[in-house]
């Protein structure tokens, strides 16, 4: 158990390394550097060649790539060519409120597309089943700009039940710059500035469990219809079992082990793919300062936030399969 | 070996050892990021009494990553130049709603005969919001730091020290409160230059204190001070009050960046902000239509343009080039794009400015037959190009609204969008040939165009124009005293440029600003800031 552990974390080095590979290349590719998205209109060949040699852009490409690694290695992310300021301390700053949108997100997508797949199995070509199947046709096919543009104006403007966009209404004096409002307003006892935090995080957290939620649906259905067509279930009908305590106690069990990782799997994809909802929302997690980042070729923090991202990513994968192997004792670790 | 327990038990005993796990795994780095939040108040120093204050609540459509006015930010400059007037204030400033120079932190200057020195007065009795006083030697050590590259607190992000210190060669403070500039050349741009947003005077106690990381924090002078900062989210500014122009009658300013204009505009719809800055005009109705709103428009120094790049074919024909003068609908774009808020192009000086004369427009009037004309009187024929754009803002549009007049007189424009990074690469390589783009004067001079755009090395590159008439015109529009003699020479410039027909000027968007019918006294500033010193909620 200790050597998969470790055998999974060594894979990950590799992983990593490949991520900032592939990322520094595209980058470079891209064309345009900071120099010349900070000089603009007013550029004119000394200043770019002035700005290029004071940000370390005049090197050889090997010579930066491997200047990050190394720095990288020894836990120094650079600084932001944008802010002056530490990538680590950029990208720990904001990872808080993505995580807090994507866990409210989760939790939502878990809830509604473990039910309505659930409901969707059990009562197969009802219309039940009708409508899961073209929602979750919906979920995955609605654009998330579309889908959070729509909350917006009938829940934000029309029927003014929820606020619009940003994490706290700037009025009631929180410190935006709080980790986890939400949990921290909680643990304050600060009822004010949690309700509003939690109604901020209301419109965003939908729009972004629209498609986990489709996913999620799918899979439970899929899996627990294939999971009642087993001979054990068989067994169980024939003793007489009742249908709901079989669904319950001998189905879902086994049809969750699937649902498992792509709960895994989304939930690594919504850290790092919030990035329209963030728009959108004038959400400030990681998915705008890698919007920022990229657009102003603040190539140390666009690595910054990668490698970051893409750790969790692979923490994240190892822990559902960790999760997985724990949950069926047929699945040894070897 | 076989498992003795039971499903149920090894699910029960596996979830257990799962939340062991988690608990463990998650809960210490998770105590470390909360407990930063813990020990204190989750509000911000200084909020206690928010419930009486006047709060103003400006929403941006850019993030802001830093606060030194002398810095340019991650997009250019676009980010810090709405905010930056109310913290730091240069020795001169615009007067409300306009161009003209009015004194600031310089109660008073004198030129010399020869136009070569300039002594400024600086105030007396100003102090900076760290309680340090202003007097000429920390506006020259905020001066130096752009100017001397060997200054220890210069930075190469400092990209306006090149027209704020144009012809400048020396920078020295003379006295306890004067300080003396002296120039290579008597150009008349000084006290216009040094009203620009980045040579704002910054407290030198605070720049040493805080080196590299002074634009999370800046001191200056201005009517509101930095409470906190939150790079890209909010920024929170309280009422100086010991402001020397009188305290200003809001006691907060918060600013936040929502970028989408849909999401701007519903914010300022349900009252959550006063202010919704940059307002798409397709939503002008909407405000105008509604009773708590109102619609602050004004003038806005700045162009767009059609550029032809005369070094590449077919641009080097200036057949060529006045068929597309003549084949391009302005209005199209006024209606289709602006909604009406659009001046309709002339020449490259953009109104209210010297030298700008709408009669100008008629060197090249809207004529789509007469451009058909032009290329079949020269004989030519299937002309191709490659006209380069952006994917953000206005310019799909009317780069579409160009492809569209163009194919109507033979003319084929293929458009080829760039975001920022990649399009100023291609024009800096000088191989693009044609691009549409604007033009925001940093100051409010006609020479802010006519000298960076059309008579430097950069007209060269990117245009492939180099003409002795115009850069002779504004090398002598730079010294000459006289305002009408100076409207004169810029005017002939601009007839210059129009004759070679160099590019297309597209027109002169307004600036739109939302906001609540309790906001009072905002206008438009020409040159793009939000000057809140003179607004009130009411």
């Amino acid at each position: 158990m200790g050597a998969y552990v470790l055998r999974r974390l060594l894979i990950a080095i590799p992983t990593l390394l490949g991520v900032s590979f592939i990322v520094f290349v595209m980058l470079h590719t891209a064309g345009g550097d900071a120099a010349e998205v900070t000089l603009g209109s007013r550029a004119d060949a000394e200043s770019l060649a002035k700005l290029r040699h004071e940000l370390g852009l005049d090197q050889p490409l090997p010579v930066q790539y491997f200047r990050f690694l190394g720095n990288a290695l020894r836990g120094d992310l650079g600084v932001s060519y944008r802010s002056n300021t530490p990538v680590s301390e950029e990208v720990f700053n904001r990872l808080p409120a993505t995580i807090e949108l994507a866990v409210a997100a989760m939790l939502i997508a878990i809830v509604i597309g473990v039910a309505l797949g659930v409901l969707a199995a059990i009562r197969r070509n009802s219309w039940v089943d009708l409508t899961t199947t073209v929602g979750a046709l919906l979920g995955v096919s609605i654009p998330t700009f579309w889908l959070g543009l729509l909350l917006i104006v009938v829940f934000g403007l029309w029927l003014r039940w929820l606020p619009i966009s940003g994490r706290v209404n700037p009025r009631l004096g929180a410190d935006p710059s709080t980790p986890f409002l939400l949990a921290s307003s909680v643990l304050h006892g600060d009822w004010r500035i949690a309700r509003d935090a939690f109604a901020h995080l209301v419109l965003p957290a939908i729009t972004l469990a629209a498609w986990p939620a489709a996913i999620i649906a799918r899979m439970t259905q899929a899996s627990l219809v294939e999971a009642l067509s087993n001979d054990y279930i068989r067994t169980a009908r024939a003793k007489g079992l009742a249908e709901p305590a079989i669904v319950r106690g001998q189905a879902a069990r086994n049809a969750m082990l699937p649902v498992l990782t792509v709960i895994g799997l989304e939930f690594g994809a919504l850290l790092g793919g919030a990035v329209v909802t963030e728009k959108v929302f004038a959400w400030p997690g990681l998915g705008q300062l890698t919007v920022n980042a990229i657009a102003s070729r603040d190539y140390q923090l666009v690595m910054g936030v990668v490698l970051v991202l893409a750790a969790m990513f692979v923490i994240l994968n190892t822990l559902t399969d960790l999760l997985y192997a724990w949950l069926d004792p047929r699945i040894r670790f070897r | 070996m076989t498992d003795t327990r039971n499903p149920l038990e090894t699910v029960v005993a596996a979830a257990a050892s799962r939340r062991r796990f988690l608990t463990a795994g998650l809960a210490i780095p998770a105590a470390a990021v909360l407990g930063r939040a813990l020990p204190g108040s989750l509000l911000q120093a200084g909020s206690a009494a928010a419930q009486d204050e006047k709060t103003l609540v400006v929403a941006l459509p850019q993030a802001t990553v830093q606060l030194d006015p002398s810095i340019a930010g991650s997009n250019g400059y676009g980010d810090i130049i709405p905010v930056t007037d109310n913290v730091t204030e240069g020795l001169t400033r615009f007067k409300l709603g306009s161009t003209e120079i009015e004194p600031a932190l310089a109660e008073s200057w004198e030129v010399s005969e020869d136009g070569l020195t300039y002594v400024f007065k600086i105030r007396p009795g100003v102090t900076f919001h760290d309680g340090t006083p202003l007097d000429a030697k920390a506006v020259e050590t905020s001066f130096l730091r752009q100017f001397d590259e060997t200054h220890p607190l210069h930075d190469e992000g400092m990209v306006y020290a090149g027209v704020i210190f144009q012809d400048v060669e020396k920078i020295e403070a003379t006295g306890d409160l004067e300080l003396t500039i002296t120039l290579s050349k008597p150009t008349i741009l000084l006290p216009g230059n040094l009203a620009v947003f980045a040579a704002g005077i910054v407290s030198p106690t605070a720049l040493e204190a805080a080196g590299k990381e002074f634009g999370q924090a800046p001191v200056g002078t201005g009517p509101f001070k930095v409470d906190s900062f939150t790079k890209d989210v909010q920024l929170d500014l309280v009422a100086n009050d010991d402001y020397w122009g009188g305290r200003p009658a809001l006691d907060r300013v918060i600013f936040r960046t929502i970028p989408e204009d849909t999401v701007r505009l519903s914010e300022l719809q349900t009252g959550s902000i006063d202010v919704a800055n940059q307002i798409d005009f397709k939503d002008a109705e909407t405000i105008t239509g509604d009773a708590n709103l109102q619609l602050v428009t004004g003038p806005f120094l700045n162009v767009q343009f059609l550029a032809f790049n005369q070094s590449q074919a077919p641009f080097d024909k200036p057949e060529v080039r006045q068929a597309i003068e003549h084949a391009i609908n302005k209005q199209n774009i006024a209606d289709a794009v602006f909604y009406g808020h659009y001046t309709l192009g002339a020449g490259p000086i953009a109104p209210p400015l010297p030298g700008y004369d709408a009669a100008l427009a008629e060197t090249y009037a809207y004529d789509p037959e007469g451009a058909k004309k032009i290329l079949a009187d020269a004989g030519i024929e299937g002309v191709e190009f490659e006209l380069l754009s952006r994917p953000n803002s206005v310019w799909p549009l009317v780069a579409q609204l160009i492809q569209a007049d163009l194919a109507a007189v033979g003319i084929a424009a293929t458009i080829r969008s760039l975001e920022d990074a990649e399009f100023f690469k291609e024009l800096g390589s000088g191989t693009t040939q044609a691009f549409i783009n604007d033009w925001t004067w940093d100051n409010g001079d006609p020479d802010n165009i006519i000298t960076p755009i059309f008579a430097s090395d950069r007209a060269l590159t990117r245009l492939g124009y180099d003409s002795a008439t115009v850069k002779d015109l504004a090398s002598k529009a730079q010294v000459e005293k006289d305002q009408a003699a100076r409207a004169a020479l810029y005017l002939d410039a601009e007839k210059q440029i129009l004759a070679d027909s160099a590019a297309v000027f597209l027109g002169y968007p307004e600036r739109g600003i939302g906001a609540t019918k309790a906001v009072q006294n905002l206008q438009v500033s020409p040159v793009g800031s939000l000057v809140l010193r003179e607004v009130d909620l009411g």
